[in-house]
């Protein structure tokens, strides 16, 4: 019931934005499903249709806000927007002019039921943000700064070509560009658009998923299976969401696309006219994936690679064949025991063991369906877990040397990816099941289908039980740094202190790589939020300094640090510490969970 | 014949889309302007509580300069009105200066006399525009920016540590996929002696 509450409480604050947002991104899936007709024409159905055009749908939205961002020509104001709208609009006529609208192919229920699944996903990914103050964890504070630095570009009529960037080595701006272009953005509530995008995004990121399954074994009921189990079958990939992982969470959806146009083309002998536009659109598709989140054309080189492997393996004599089975079982048993032994890799499996066993589980018999019936891309999906998992062990620097400690692949971004391939076996054994029950009643004096139907609705109705029963729509409490006593600091932060006051936050290393190098600090409480928010420059330092050492004052001091900053998690300084030398440091702020020392004890106070 | 009625219903669609989120904007800024009025009853104050959002809660109180008070109050209405906070203790009464967080409508802190640990006192929340009693309570101030001490198993560093600095203008520092902050170093190497800590926490879902 609360869940219901608060998802309307959200609906009803931020109905704008999400109107917005919902309309933007309206407009983007009616320009790809023009695209996509003109192309497949009446081969595809509705549902498949409304999949593929989904995956496709933030193309438009991300190339049209690079256009608007690109422009320097006039002054820009918040209407300016309404130009990018204004050619979307008239490529979407010109489009609808050209393509061949055919009759609708296949079932109209499992349109309207995957709509059904979106609509009511966007409304459970929506209760997320009733108990979520700002963008979770230290990401987000990150991500909101370069939108905000964006903004600061489109309200001075500066274009992103010509300006330097916040930061010469943060290189995908596709999900900041795209956010900053959104008119609630342009009017200031970016914050809530931020959160609000994200949410639309988790629901979008399972529906793409469809259209692969559905084409390849021709059942709706198996792509919706896959649907269900990409949504809510584990707490990945929306978990993310709680790391702030915006961007390589929009790149799910533009890297499915991708994937689906891939298959299309290998699936369709397209007329010579139309091949060009094999290559157009996934050429658009992987430079858009590239622009959002780096790694996931990676991910695409992955599932390629494993794609024309599945076909050579299928292909190769039954003792190759067979040698290949127990290489790559090898393989994955070494990567599960390595993967094990390793404190910063393990947690890479919790989604899929530890808490979602029961449907990993549920998806491995299934896989042995699947592979009876759809071996090349059972195979295929079997070797993209194993190579993301590889991934994990392979030093970038093979690549580039300048990014010597990274792998090729980061731990959380292939603990959000594993649910894809995961997904597509089960819609595939799925699928395998219906048609062994269907196969069988073709047989004299057998009459199986009674037992098939009930073992699809078994199937089905657990899964979307299950998933139900287990899933947690609410933040979860590990990446809530900000507390509404942080808000009032900030706020009494911007109205107290000079603009030059430099703050001393929490910190502690990053650790999402196999190696023992530094990956840098991130900030551990609030404290990181402070320069977005407070507008005061942050000065980090690992949450465990000791601040009853003299070393530490004298750091401090010739630093030029003024305040230090306690938020209310348990890896911020410890107050305790200051309160037991009154000398150096007094206490000028507080509220339970927030603290603001002011520094005394440098030799100039 | 079906391409034109495609098309027409897009249009349509869109111009509805248009005409609802219009609509629906005008609308909100009305909410926004009127807020609570004097006919609307009074609202009871009390501690927040996780489980039943009042529309007006007191989140925590605190101290500034140790030398006044700060009341933490949370809305759940984005447009309620501006309002001021006159506070009672033993029969005196003392007026509170109030303020919305920017950018945060549903935070609003308030800043007056004293208040200490243990202490009844009688609050009553008036609207700034014509002083007309919105919300009023009784409470014990059984916290006061006290949080609970934390202890963990980590060293105390013991030499100067490695440090980080990001500026408060528009320059994000932020380097390749995952955002960190830039690192700058003392002269002293670090020793960071703790429990090794994962960045992103223990995923083990609650």
């Amino acid at each position: 019931m609360n869940l219901l509450l608060d998802g309307w409480l959200v609906v009803f604050n931020n109905w704008s934005i999400l109107a917005w947002i919902l309309l933007v991104i309206f407009l983007g899936y009616t320009i790809t499903l023009s695209v996509l007709k003109i192309i497949f024409k009446d081969t595809l159905t509705a549902a498949e249709y409304f999949s593929f055009g989904l995956a496709g749908s933030l193309l438009p939205f991300l190339f049209g806000s690079i256009f608007i961002f690109s422009l320097n020509h006039f002054q820009r104001t918040d209407l300016s927007l309404l130009i990018p709208l204004a050619l979307l609009s008239l490529a979407l006529v010109f489009l609808q002019h050209k393509a061949q609208i055919q009759p609708v192919q296949g079932s109209r229920s499992t349109l309207t039921v995957l709509i059904l699944i979106f609509c009511v996903s966007i409304f459970l990914r929506l209760v997320f943000i009733s108990e979520a103050i700002t963008p979770l964890y230290f990401d987000s504070a990150e991500h909101y700064r370069i939108i905000r630095y964006l903004l600061g570009i489109y309200r001075n009529s500066q274009s992103i070509l010509q300006i330097s960037l916040p930061d010469s080595r943060y290189y995908h701006l596709g999900f900041h560009l795209m956010t900053a272009a959104l008119p609630s953005s342009i009017q200031w509530y970016v914050m809530d658009s931020m959160m609000i995008f994200g949410q639309i995004i988790l629901a979008m990121i399972p529906i793409p998923v469809f259209f692969i399954v559905r084409h390849e074994t021709s059942s709706d009921k198996a792509g919706l299976l896959a649907v269900l189990l990409a949504s809510f079958g584990w707490y990945m990939p929306a978990y993310a969401v709680n790391w702030g992982k915006y961007p390589a969470l929009t790149s799910l959806i533009i890297l499915q696309f991708v994937l689906n146009i891939g298959y299309a083309a290998f699936r369709f002998n397209l007329s010579p006219s139309t091949q060009w536009k094999k290559y157009i659109l996934p050429g658009l598709g992987i430079a858009a994936a590239g622009l959002i989140h780096t790694r996931s054309v990676l991910v695409i080189g992955i599932v390629f690679a494993a794609w024309i492997i599945a076909k050579w393996w299928l292909n190769s004599p039954k003792w190759i064949q067979l040698l290949l089975l127990f290489l790559t079982l090898g393989g994955f048993l070494a990567e599960y025991f390595l993967i094990q032994s390793n404190d910063v890799l393990k947690v890479v499996f919790d989604p899929y063991v530890q808490s979602g066993y029961v449907l990993t589980g549920l998806v491995a018999l299934l896989s042995i369906a699947a592979y009876q019936t759809f071996p090349r891309l059972t195979l295929a999906s079997f070797l993209v877990i194993l190579f993301l998992l590889a991934s994990l062990f392979i030093p970038v620097n093979i690549l580039s040397a300048r990014y010597g400690y990274q792998t090729i692949l980061d731990r959380p971004f292939v603990e959000m990816l594993l649910y894809l391939p995961l997904s597509l076996l089960g819609g595939l054994g799925f699928a395998g099941v219906e048609q062994y029950f269907h196969s069988t009643e073709q047989k004299p004096g057998y009459s199986n289908k009674p037992t098939g139907v009930l073992i699809s609705a078994f199937l089905l109705g657990f899964v979307f039980l299950y998933s139900f029963t287990n899933y947690n729509f609410r933040p979860s409490d590990c990446c809530k740094i900000v507390s509404s006593d942080d808000l009032i600091a900030f706020d009494w932060i911007k109205r107290n202190l000079p603009i030059d006051a430099q703050i001393l936050i929490a910190t502690t290393e990053l650790n999402v790589f196999t190696s023992t190098s530094s990956e840098g600090f991130t900030g551990t409480d609030a404290g990181i939020w402070i320069p977005s928010l407070a507008g005061r420059p942050i000065f980090g330092a690992p949450y465990a300094l000791n601040f009853g050492k003299q070393s530490t004052l004298d750091m401090l001091c010739e630093q030029e640090v003024n305040y230090v900053y306690i938020g209310g998690t348990p890896q911020s300084f410890h107050w305790t510490q200051l309160n037991e030398t009154p000398d150096w440091y007094k206490n000028v702020f507080s509220l339970p969970k927030t603290q603001i020392y002011r520094i005394t004890g440098c030799a100039a106070d | 014949m079906k391409k034109n009625k495609f098309t027409i219903s897009i249009n349509i669609f869109m111009g509805f889309i248009v005409l609802v989120t219009g609509g629906c904007t005008s609308l909100f800024n009305r909410n926004s302007e009127s807020g609570q009025t004097p006919g609307q009853p009074v609202i009871e104050i009390a501690y927040c509580n996780v489980n039943s959002q009042a529309e007006l809660c007191i989140a925590s109180f605190g101290t500034e300069n140790e030398n006044k008070s700060l009341v933490n109050f949370i809305t759940t209405d984005p447009s309620f009105p501006d309002f001021d906070l006159k506070i009672t203790r033993d029969g005196v009464q003392s007026a509170y200066e109030c303020r919305q967080v920017e950018d945060f409508p549903t935070s609003i802190y308030c800043v007056g006399e004293k208040i200490s640990l243990g202490e009844t006192i009688e609050l009553q929340v008036l609207s700034r525009d014509d002083e007309h009693l919105i919300a009023k309570g009784v409470l014990n101030i059984s916290f006061l920016a006290l949080s609970t001490p934390i202890t963990d198993s980590t060293t105390p560093i013991e030499t100067a540590p490695q440090t980080l600095r990001a500026t408060a203008t528009q320059t994000p520092l932020i380097p390749t996929e995952t955002p960190t902050v830039t690192v700058g170093r003392t002269q002293t190497t670090p020793s960071v002696t703790g429990t090794a800590v994962d960045s992103y926490p223990n995923s083990s879902y609650p």
